[in-house]
């Protein structure tokens, strides 16, 4: 059997720039520290010892990694990094170091302290919420569970429960890198369709973010998928398509992980020739020896086992093979060992050497029983039955057991895994529908929102409407008011008019025919009476030009009509003296009404008429007086009657005051009204009205 | 020794004082007179001076047209007195002495009381005043040159205002156009602008707008 190339998503790439952003955070909160506490030396000692401690930290994670140092002094830099981030106070900044510390833990590697620490803050992240360390917790487990213990159940755990925290927070692109993971683990419990389902959802989700590396890893792990369901030439296909990434993505170094796997295809359908050409095409790759050295002996391994396929006989078999081994030997590479020492049983058996051949495929027996590596075992069962005649039975029977509980055990962890995901896809459905209620809440809310502010744009409106009609109206009234007034004056100008008009002809007129006619009467007398009666007429005409004079005067003041919202009050103080009554208007100051809004004017206009009336009503007064007065910026205008009074609070509610109450109010002014009550004398309704 | 001589009693009635006067002065110093004995007497409101018709003997009554409106007056104007005295006592003349130049009016003085003398006092001079009462008293009627000119023009023969004008004048004060006025008298339009223009004449104005009309039967009580 042959070993593929896979990458489980357990590099810390993107993990690093976390740590860089944390620091900078962490620059940045300094700053901030040390700019406003400049004054205070005790805490900017503390920034001080704390940039001190960072830097000492991270001085000592980084010693830990440095392999030429003994193992033992690099987990002392690491026990001496933890105490210096235990001296730290603040959890917040503490958490960067400790996720630090933990992969520095996992890399070393030292599992129980990783585990111990790497729990540890998985609980702090999830006292303070903090989603990212959770899922960077969970991942790290996964890959724990996945790569040393070798559970894959638990790792898919780990890395679901991640991928479920991604998805949720929007981190799409680590969520899919987590599913890549879920869906290799899947491949490698035979869960091939489980598999391709994981990574078609990966896949989709990789696309619109360009992942062309994570791509790659998709689709390689699609073409293993498919290779190990028979479909070849899919297979094919998806790794040519995992090739065509790795160039978009640059990562060179997995052409060769990727032209092995192609090999790996080929030889499963037969075209050896093919196979050949993609693991020599693979081994070619620069230093892979180098830089790769596992992959250098598989791909080795792999050549090798094709050209025996293949019948070749001129190639240095089985040197090829010995050379692949001692290489993945001296890794204790076990897997590849295993692989190897099959590969090698199957050439001597082939070679009819069925000792040699009996002999690696009893090593691989022993190896992969004691790594627990199910699937070498069995092929080493496999062959041992066939070439081993005399244990044929025994081989078999043990092939069985192996196959049938591998197969229960398969099937049982394939049936966690369906549960796992299906409680996640439950869960995210879940948190779907919620999103999409929320989304639903909000577009509702929204379209309230929008509604209440049309309304409220609308109600704006008609109020504005209302008081530009209310201004309308008042400007309409005070105009009628002023026209009333206007056309009483031009009834009394005719009058006038026709007075002044009467009096000229009839009076003055006749008073001279009637001078004349004497005159001329007086003509011819020439005795001194006659002159006396003469004289008598001349002052006569003398009188009648007085009374032209008169006339004259009175014309010129009749043509004096101005009429203003003055007059008009004057007219509806004057038109009440018609009773018992006696009104007084007074003017203390010239006020420019013309600069007054109309509709203070009308309500002014409306409360003397409602007071006045009030007044002709109840008051039993003999006289009122009505005042204006000009006072900074004010109206002042005092209604005064010397009738009975009355108790205002108890006749409050009377229309009339309510009315006007509510006019006052409207121009935003001002009402007292003092009585002395029911059995003492007079009423002052004062009134103040800001002019604008 | 003295001739003796007729006695004439002569009412004057005006509200004036002095023009009442010189009635007095002109005529009693009129040399024609000479064989009459004049007996004047004055009154200076209507209702006085029908209280003295009553009871006097007057034959000529020299009677003004425009008085000041007393409030208790059941006599208005001199006019109404005119025709109180032209039928209770048609042998009293009557002499109408007005300022008043109206078509209109004339006409009305004219048709209702048909006084013996009409003059206007605007061109009444003592001579013609003494003129006017000579003729009245023995070959009346005497009119002033106005009022006859006015005669002699022919307008006294359409000078009557029936109820179809006042129906159009009424209407026409009331902003009705006049080729709406026929739907409310039976007239055609053509007889209404026919007598519309008569009404122009009657009241002297001339001119095609209403206004000038209008204002005319307005001062003369028509509307």
């Amino acid at each position: 059997m042959i070993k593929y190339v896979l990458f489980l998503f357990n590099k810390e790439s993107n993990f690093a720039t976390h740590i860089l952003e944390f620091l900078k955070l962490k620059f940045y909160f300094l700053l901030v520290i040390l700019l406003s506490f400049l004054s205070c030396k005790k805490d900017t000692g503390d920034a001080e010892m704390l940039t001190k401690a960072t830097d000492s930290i991270t001085a000592h994670i980084d010693s830990s990694k440095n392999k030429k140092i003994d193992f033992l002094e690099r987990k002392e830099n690491l026990q001496e990094a933890y105490n210096l981030i235990n001296k730290i106070k603040k959890d917040s900044l503490k958490k960067p170091h400790y996720l630090d510390l933990v992969y520095a833990y996992y890399q070393l590697p030292d599992t129980s302290r990783f585990l111990e620490l790497n729990n540890q803050v998985l609980e702090l992240a999830k006292t303070t919420n903090d989603s990212v360390v959770i899922a960077k917790c969970y991942w790290r487990l996964g890959n724990f569970y996945s790569d040393i213990q070798n559970k894959n159940d638990s790792a898919f755990y780990y890395y679901n429960k991640g991928q479920e925290i991604y998805w949720l927070i929007g981190n799409k692109f680590d969520a899919a890198r987590l599913l890549i993971n879920m869906a290799i683990i899947q491949k490698n419990i035979k869960d091939y369709t489980g598999s391709e389902i994981t990574t078609t959802k990966a896949i989709a989700m990789l696309k619109p973010l360009k992942g062309y590396g994570e791509l790659y890893s998709s689709y390689n792990n699609l073409g293993i998928v498919f290779n190990e369901l028979g479909e070849y030439d899919r297979a094919i296909y998806y790794h040519r398509k995992a090739l065509e990434y790795i160039e978009k993505s640059g990562l060179t170094n997995r052409v060769p992980g990727s032209l092995n796997n192609i090999g790996v295809v080929y030889v499963n359908q037969k075209k050896y020739s093919n196979a050949i050409q993609n693991f020599e095409q693979g081994l070619e790759q620069d230093s892979l020896f180098v830089s790769d050295t596992e992959l250098y002996a598989m791909l080795l391994d792999n050549l090798a086992y094709a050209r025996f396929k293949s019948k070749d006989t001129t190639a240095e078999l089985p040197s090829i093979f010995y050379k692949a081994l001692s290489i993945r030997d001296s890794l204790q590479n076990h897997y590849g060992v295993t692989t190897s020492k099959l590969h090698l049983a199957e050439y001597f058996l082939n070679k009819n050497d069925t000792i040699k051949g009996i002999e690696y495929a009893r090593e691989v027996q022993e190896l992969s029983r004691q790594s627990n590596n199910f699937k070498d075992l069995l092929s080493s069962l496999l062959i041992l039955s066939t070439a081993d005649k005399d244990n044929a039975l025994t081989y078999t029977n043990e092939y069985i057991k192996i196959n049938d509980s591998l197969q229960k055990e398969e099937r049982a962890i394939r049936n966690k895994f369906a549960r796992i995901q299906f409680e996640t896809d439950e869960y995210i459905s879940k948190a779907n529908r919620l999103n999409q209620q929320i989304s639903q809440t909000s577009f509702i809310s929204a379209g309230i929102i929008l509604v209440i502010i049309l309304l409220y744009i609308i109600s704006n409106q008609r109020a504005k409407n209302k008081l530009i009609k209310q201004k309308q109206t008042a400007n309409q009234e005070i105009y009628n008011l002023v026209i009333d007034q206007q056309k009483k004056f031009e009834e009394g100008r005719d009058i006038e008019k026709q007075y002044i008009s009467r009096e000229l002809h009839d009076g003055i007129l006749g008073k001279l025919f009637g001078i004349r006619l004497n005159l001329d009467s007086l003509n011819e007398e020439d005795d001194s009476q006659s002159k006396k009666e003469r004289f008598k007429y001349i002052r006569e005409i003398q009188k009648i030009s007085d009374q032209i004079r008169l006339l004259s005067h009175r014309l010129n003041k009749t043509s004096l009509s101005n009429v203003n919202f003055e007059t008009v009050l004057e007219e509806l103080i004057k038109s009440q003296n018609a009773g018992t009554i006696k009104f007084h208007i007074e003017f203390k100051e010239s006020i420019n009404w013309d600069t007054i809004d109309n509709n203070i004017k009308i309500n002014i206009y409306r409360v003397l008429q409602e007071a006045i009336s009030n007044i002709h009503k109840h008051s039993k007064a003999t006289e009122a007086r009505i005042e204006f007065e000009n006072l900074n910026d004010q109206l002042i205008i005092g209604i005064t009657d010397n009738g009975i009074g009355f108790s205002p609070e108890k006749t409050k509610n009377g229309i009339g005051l309510g009315n006007m109450f509510a006019r006052v109010k409207k121009i935003k002014g001002k009402i007292t009204i003092s009585s002395l009550g029911e059995n003492r004398k007079g009423t002052t309704i004062k009134l103040t009205v800001p002019f604008n | 020794m003295q001739e003796s001589k007729e006695d004439l009693d002569i009412l004057l009635i005006d509200d004036h004082h002095m023009i009442m006067e010189g009635y007095k002065n002109v005529i009693s110093k009129a040399k024609i007179f000479s064989a009459l004995n004049f007996n004047i007497e004055m009154a200076d409101n209507c209702e006085y001076a029908w209280e003295k018709i009553k009871t006097g003997n007057y034959s000529v009554v020299f009677l003004d047209i425009n008085f000041p409106v007393l409030e208790d007056s059941k006599i208005h104007s001199g006019e109404d007195l005119g025709v109180r005295i032209k039928t209770e006592f048609p042998e009293i003349k009557i002499i109408i002495l007005t300022v008043l130049e109206d078509h209109f009016r004339i006409f009305n003085i004219l048709s209702n009381i048909q006084p013996d003398g009409f003059l206007i006092k605007g061109e009444t001079t003592s001579k013609e005043l003494i003129h006017c009462l000579e003729k009245v008293l023995y070959s009346p009627p005497y009119y002033g040159s106005k009022i006859s000119n006015l005669l002699r023009s022919g307008v006294a023969q359409k000078s009557s205002i029936d109820e179809i004008d006042r129906v159009m004048l009424y209407q026409l004060s009331l902003g009705t156009k006049t080729k709406d006025i026929p739907k409310y008298v039976n007239l055609s339009l053509r007889a209404v602008e026919d007598r519309k223009k008569k009404l122009k004449d009657v009241f002297g104005v001339r001119g095609e707008g209403n206004k000038a009309l209008l204002e005319k039967a307005r001062e003369s009580g028509y509307i």
